[in-house]
């Protein structure tokens, strides 16, 4: 699914499990979207499973992009699927050059920042390849540790809740 | 001794690929697999399938045989296509042999057996009680 926003930028909802079948065309609308003289910000929050030849597909895209003067981001939250994370943050990295964010706020604060000639070689080693992958992991285990706390938060509210109250005579 | 969890033969197009993968992940999983190891088996299944209708049979359908086995501490996956061979260079795998990579990295062992037009075997030896080596706790 794709949403224009007012500016120059393109929100691409990448959805579901996406393996090699659709990666010819998610390289095709993405090449348009470019093309139009798009910039993208692929969203991947909602996508359960990629492969390498969606990896390669986005990367090929942002070349493309790069090529046009446009901007290419990705969003993929800390909370994405597992296999979402481990391809593109630790099994396949070399093939996720572009910049990823967390969220889609810090993607459109980005791209309002963003100097093209600072984003062209941006993820080009590979301590900063690992330094992403260390940021997510531990994005991770925040967000969860944060969601743990709530039930537990809710689970003793609860529990205060059902426990039964303490009449106190105080006339003697 | 070995007993088979999962055992399909079935012509593959490239729109085979997801149900087979999910048709392995469950498998592992009804096995007993923890989480990460399904995913282990998810992503690298599907390399091999993506291997086996890309390279193998060059996106025309032909016959891929999927089965996981539990053989002691190790699940055991195997995808046998009968197509035109890797001819010795499995490192033609999936992108810049970025396929074969996530296969080695996520499994315990895995053995390629491929000739030449005879068609292409890969035996993925993952470990039950661990996940995958040196990778983060997802």
């Amino acid at each position: 699914m794709i949403s224009e926003t007012p500016s120059s930028i393109d929100v691409v909802d990448v959805v579901g499990e996406l393996d090699v079948g659709a990666a010819d065309d998610l390289e095709r609308t993405l090449a348009e979207r470019i093309d139009e003289g798009r910039s993208l910000v692929i969203d991947l929050s909602d996508c359960t499973f990629v492969d390498v030849a969606i990896l390669r597909a986005l990367r090929s895209s942002y070349v493309r992009a790069r090529e046009a003067d446009a901007l290419f981001f990705v969003v993929l939250p800390f909370s994405a699927s597992p296999e979402v994370r481990l391809a593109m943050l630790h099994l396949a990295s070399g093939l996720v050059p572009y910049p990823v964010v967390p969220d889609r706020a810090s993607a459109v604060v980005q791209l309002s920042r963003a100097s093209r000639t600072r984003l062209a070689d941006m993820l080009n080693s590979e301590r900063l390849l690992d330094l992403r992958a260390r940021v997510w992991e531990n994005g991770h285990r925040r967000e969860r540790l944060l969601s743990e706390r709530d039930v537990l938060i809710l689970t003793q509210r609860d529990a205060l809740r059902r426990r039964p109250r303490r009449v106190v005579d105080s006339a003697g | 001794m070995r007993t088979t969890a999962l055992s399909i033969t079935e012509k593959v197009s490239l729109s085979s690929i997801g149900p087979l993968r999910r048709a392995a992940a469950t498998a592992a999983a009804e096995a007993g697999a923890h989480d990460e190891l399904v995913s282990s088996v998810r992503l690298c299944v599907s390399e091999a399938l993506a291997n086996a209708v890309v390279h193998a049979y060059a996106g025309d359908t032909g016959a891929v045989e999927l089965v996981v086995e539990l053989d002691g501490d190790l699940l055991v996956v195997t995808v046998r296509d009968e197509g035109r061979g890797l001819a010795g260079h499995p490192d033609r795998m999936g992108e810049g042999g970025y396929g074969l990579e996530i296969i080695r990295k996520l499994t315990e062992s895995v053995t390629f057996t491929s000739d030449f037009g005879r068609g292409t075997e890969i035996c993925m030896r993952f470990a039950r009680g661990s996940g995958g080596d040196g990778l983060p706790t997802l």
